[in-house]
């Protein structure tokens, strides 16, 4: 537990200026770094994103996302994330329900910032790029016409959609015990081009979150490293 | 000390996960058709419209307007086919004249969030009118949204001496 807070603790002090700052004005020969001699393979490591699971528990969409990554010299992290969006909304005022279930993927790279690369935490700056395309239903019934007074169906069905977009991340994760780390990332998502059909707007946007030209989010992740 | 400058860190990072919720229904959200004076202001009459409710009531939905050089008409969700009864009434005279104009169209829904209230827009097919008081009628944009600031119809008036 101790460890998983450092590591959060970690991450927001990464807009620190102790962290950002150059190194000090003393020799450099001190300073200067044996050349580091890891292998480039340092293993891989699947995770599991733990805050769009509590998204579909707890509110009207999320996500299943799990994510495959790449151990390059404890510096170079390339990434693949998948996942299933779905949302399954309706609201009480305006009574439409919208759903919609699809699979989303990411490809990225993230990199260790921390100086010691090979430590049991690191901090993360990565990139990725996101697309999903999807279909999404919205309806409602008993849509009253306020002048003439006929009550009337509302239905949108299967309309076909594609979002892709850009996510800036940082993160940290920290070494729990044997091959499991637990760590997080905020993202910032920013849309690069999407089609939202012909009827209007899309709603909630597999992997994305809700539609929009940009949106902040975030996971937690569970990883094994091997 | 400690425990508090963890507490405040989880609370900034739950802060951060909360993303701000806000609800982008368009402001002008009502759909409906605007109809242009085609020979400038209506001047010499008042101009009511009604149309029919599904329980055979008529519906006022312009009520003795003059002066004005353009009109806004609801459209029906789910009819095929609105008809709107244009009263007009000479200001000297008082002499009422009448006339309908059928306008025929589909009607698609349209969605923006589920937060926002089910919305119709509509495609105009087809208008016929009589022709008391109205010489024409042209379809100038037959997409009936609530983009209201291009006209859909163009109503010409006959000369008050034809």
């Amino acid at each position: 537990m101790n460890k998983t807070l450092i590591a959060i603790a970690l991450g927001l002090a990464l807009s620190a200026p102790s962290l950002h700052a150059a190194p000090g004005t003393g020799d450099k020969d001190a300073t200067k770094q044996k050349k580091d001699s890891v292998a480039l393979f340092r293993g891989v490591s699947v995770s599991a994103d733990m805050v769009g699971l509590a998204q579909l528990a707890f509110s009207d969409y999320g996500q299943y996302e799990a994510a495959l990554r790449v151990n390059l010299r404890d510096k170079f992290f390339p990434i693949v994330e998948v996942g299933l969006g779905k949302a399954n909304a309706e609201n009480a005022t305006t009574r439409i329900t919208y759903k919609t279930s699809a699979p989303y993927f990411r490809v990225g790279m993230d990199l260790n910032m921390m100086k010691n690369k090979h430590d049991d935490y690191r901090i993360y700056l990565g990139a990725r790029y996101a697309f999903t395309y999807f279909e999404y239903d919205a309806f409602s019934t008993g849509v009253k016409d306020p002048v003439w007074g006929d009550a009337g169906d509302y239905n949108i069905s299967g309309v076909k959609c594609n979002y892709h977009w850009l996510e800036a991340s940082v993160g940290v994760d920290a070494k729990i015990f044997g091959p499991i780390r637990l760590g997080w990332s905020v993202r910032y998502r920013k849309r690069l081009s999407n089609n939202d059909g012909d009827y209007g707007n899309t709603w909630y946007v597999p992997g994305f979150g809700k539609q929009g030209g940009t949106r902040l989010g975030g996971t937690f992740n569970v990883i094994v490293e091997i | 000390m400690r425990k508090t400058v963890i507490n405040a860190l989880l609370l900034t990072l739950a802060a951060a996960f909360v993303a701000c919720s806000s609800i982008d229904c368009p402001l002008n959200s009502r759909v409906m058709m605007t109809c242009r004076m085609g020979d400038g202001k209506l001047s010499s009459d008042t101009l009511t419209v009604s149309t029919t409710r599904m329980d055979d009531t008529d519906s006022v939905l312009v009520n003795r307007v003059c002066d004005i050089d353009s009109i806004m008409l609801p459209m029906s969700y789910v009819h095929e086919c609105d008809s709107f009864y244009f009263d007009f009434k000479d200001k000297v005279t008082k002499a009422h004249v009448i006339d309908t104009v059928r306008v025929t169209k589909t009607n698609v829904p349209h969605f923006e969030s589920v937060d926002c209230n089910p919305m119709l827009f509509h495609e105009i097919t087809k208008v016929s009118h009589t022709t008391h008081r109205i010489a024409s009628i042209e379809t100038n944009n037959s997409h009936v949204t609530y983009n209201t600031q291009i006209a859909n119809l163009i109503i010409r008036l006959k000369e008050d001496n034809e």
